[in-house]
């Protein structure tokens, strides 16, 4: 199919059973911390091994205990408080509309870094793929203890997230994925904050031989992109079971979700092909890519590879 | 006027090794271990478990237990966090669901309907085993009658009062994967869409009816006084805040007045759920209020601000119900000092404005605590509970 250009998974990856087994063992301290690393690193060979041939490949990031958490944890800027335990940088605290959690960090001066913090939380990855939370929604999960507004809190962390890429690259990774739940999340309740500062933001991690995506998942895209349309991304990430193709219109390529992050039965590939032909009749640049709705975090690690699967099928029909 | 300051646990407490490991070799360090605890809390029991002689159910080889054996561990268990509730001093106690698996999984596992599909990662090392909905629910008959005798079993080994608990029917239909009620509705021709949030509601009602309600009724006639319904996830979408009073108005249909209809929620933006919950029956809401504040001095600014805004909208609304405040942070180690305990619970007093509907309790279940710490924080909260009936006087 013309301007197609592979598949990818973005977001962090489940653990298996068998590591969420250890990474309890380790909690209540009858395994070595070092246990959780192997059985992660085991579990990363699995999904990139299933994911040959796509775009970018995921090492799921299944280490990190949440999407801020290795920031939280090394950047400047975020409190943590030493009386509550060594991972405690903040309240435990709903994840959007699932039965996750994260620590909302509190940012209580600017935000700093050295520029080698990301990196060291990444395995070496040629063609990786490095998922990151957007401005955004950045700027709605935090506390916000320093910054005067949602856009100077914005541009802090996204200054020092571009300040980090460098390092990132040299691990071998080419593409970053700005995930914006956030969005979703407000269009469906009052509706969409004032957010013309985030373009600027997402723009600060633009670089040189790197792809940059921002992904709106849970969203009707129809409404979602605007966030990220003035910005220098080079896709943006669709929910395609929330949004008609009709009413989608970009001059960015796109990053079509039709596998569903929150649904444990596996689609079938015919409908996922239908839904991507149907996007093909959208405006946008013409390049897409295919991938999940959402993260697949939310599916057991067996249903996740069976989607990696799902996407490298329906790779092999559109390539 | 009702006591001020009631003190009770949530639900779970850490199942020790030796209730977990039931068909592992015999543990040295278990059977200490489980002694000490016998000892420390008076537990007569604690000489079923090992004799010294090597005829004690801990002495023996995991794998050559009789079911029999297992069971009465399991029992056993029950029996020292029963003690260990009366030995802290809390007015309400149930037994740490030691014969449960996981809130999500042990009901799971009793309904018809729900096929297991892995496990997930909740948050840190926390993790639940989520199944998929493949047919309408309904709950076993094994599973009622076993939610029953855990009440009765209680009941038996305690004079003081006994709280069961249940997972409720949003929580249930929102941590399972709804196959089912969504596939009927995309052959009906619904978009995906619509099927999508039409089968949850389908599912949220069929768990409240088949599953929920038949195990309260049971409680309730067996003569449980309070029944709490754990709602973890009420407010993970407020466009659904209406399905959720709905569902656990039906979990409590046929309850006779004079049984306190107690709900738990927790982690959770609850404004999202109002107006809604006006109409809804409980009695009492137990919700985190704690979260990460300091555990050695009081600011009313460090508390929950959801726990605030409840209240705020539970007076705003006109609902005259009973307040459970969290007092003690569950994700720490840390012990609050009985003084901040006492502080946030005369500070929810005066939100509350009546002490008497003000209740005393964990934000959550401490199952990820240690013992050595769940007794320390229960501890702590007790005595704060104390401080502050004589603060206010009652």
């Amino acid at each position: 199919m013309d301007g197609f250009s592979g598949a990818m998974v973005c977001g962090r990856l489940p653990r298996s059973d068998s590591t969420a087994a250890v990474h309890r063992l380790v909690r209540d301290g009858h395994a070595e911390a070092g246990e959780f690393g192997k059985a992660v690193g085991a579990d990363r060979a699995r999904l990139l091994e299933a994911q040959k041939g796509f775009a970018f490949a995921s090492g799921g990031q299944s280490d990190w205990l949440d999407l801020l958490r290795p920031i939280a944890k090394t950047f400047g800027g975020f409190e943590r408080r030493e009386t509550a335990g060594e991972d405690s940088v903040g309240p435990v605290t709903r994840w959007f509309r699932t039965n996750t959690f994260y620590r909302k960090p509190n940012i209580v001066s600017e935000i700093s870094c050295e520029g080698g913090e990301i990196a060291d939380a990444l395995p070496g990855l040629k063609g990786g793929i490095l998922s990151l939370i957007g401005p955004y929604t950045f700027a709605a999960l935090v506390q916000d203890s320093h910054y005067s507004d949602p856009a100077e809190l914005a541009l802090g962390y996204m200054n020092a997230v571009a300040k980090s890429l460098p390092a990132v690259q040299r691990k071998g990774y080419n593409c970053l994925v700005l995930l914006e739940p956030g969005v979703g999340y407000d269009l469906s309740r009052e509706g969409l904050r004032e957010s013309g500062w985030a373009a600027e933001c997402i723009s600060l991690a633009k670089a040189e031989g790197w792809q940059l995506g921002v992904h709106f998942p849970l969203a009707d895209a129809r409404h979602a992109i605007a966030v990220a349309e003035e910005s220098e991304a080079d896709f943006l990430g669709i929910d395609c079971l929330r949004t008609e193709p009709e009413g989608v219109s970009t001059g960015k390529g796109l990053l079509l979700g039709v596998a569903d992050g929150a649904r444990a039965g596996i689609e079938a590939l015919e409908t996922s092909e239908k839904m991507v032909r149907e996007f093909a009749g959208a405006e946008f640049s013409g390049k897409f890519y295919v991938g999940s709705n959402d993260r697949l975090w939310d599916v057991p690690f067996g249903v996740a590879l069976e989607k990696i699967m799902l996407l490298s099928q329906l790779s092999g029909r559109l390539g | 006027m009702n006591k001020p300051f009631v003190t009770q646990e949530i639900g779970s407490i850490q199942r020790p090794i030796w209730r977990q490991k039931l068909s592992a070799p015999a543990d040295k360090a278990w059977i200490a271990d489980a002694l000490a605890w016998g000892e420390r809390l008076g537990v007569g029991e604690r000489k079923e478990l090992a004799d010294g002689r090597g005829g004690g159910l801990l002495e023996k080889d995991g794998a050559l237990r009789t079911e029999e054996e297992r069971a009465r561990i399991v029992e056993i268990a029950s029996i020292y966090v029963i003690r260990m509730f009366e030995g802290v001093g809390l007015d309400r106690v149930f037994n740490g669901e030691q014969p449960r698996t996981e809130m999500y999984d042990f009901l799971a596992r009793n309904t018809e309907g729900i096929e297991p599909a892995g496990v997930l990662n909740s948050f840190d090392a926390n993790y639940f085993r989520k199944g998929i909905v493949a047919s309408p629910v309904k709950v076993k008959e094994e599973g009622a009658r076993f939610f029953e005798e855990e009440f009765d079993f209680v009941r038996r080994h305690t004079d003081r009062e006994v709280k069961p608990c249940l997972t409720g029917p949003y929580t249930m239909a929102d941590w399972s994967y709804i196959e089912h009620h969504r596939a009927v509705r995309e052959r009906a021709g619904e978009a995906p869409l619509q099927a999508l949030q039409g089968g949850r509601r389908d599912a949220i009602m069929d768990f409240a009816e088949h599953v929920l309600n038949p195990v309260v009724r049971r409680l309730a006639d067996a003569g449980a006084k309070v029944i709490q319904v754990d709602e973890p996830a009420a407010a993970t979408n407020e466009m659904e805040s209406g399905v959720f009073t709905a569902a656990i108005n039906a979990s409590f249909e046929g309850v006779p007045a004079g049984v306190e209809k107690a709900v738990h929620l927790c982690y959770s933006s609850y404004p999202a759920l109002f107006p809604a919950l006006a109409e809804c029956v409980a009695d009492s809401y137990l919700i985190e209020f704690t979260n990460h504040a300091s555990p050695t001095h009081f600011r009313p600014d460090e508390v929950s601000p959801e726990a605030f805004k409840a209240i705020g909208l539970f007076k705003e609304y006109g609902m005259e119900v009973n307040v459970g405040v969290g007092v003690i942070d569950i994700h720490s180690d840390v012990v609050e000092t009985p003084e901040v305990v006492r502080d946030r619970l005369l500070h929810a007093a005066r939100l509350v404005g009546d002490a008497g509907r003000v209740q005393a309790n964990p934000d959550c279940g401490l199952r990820t605590r240690r013992w050595e710490v769940a007794y320390a924080k229960l501890k702590s909260m007790a005595e704060g509970a104390v401080l502050a009936r004589k603060e206010a006087g009652g």
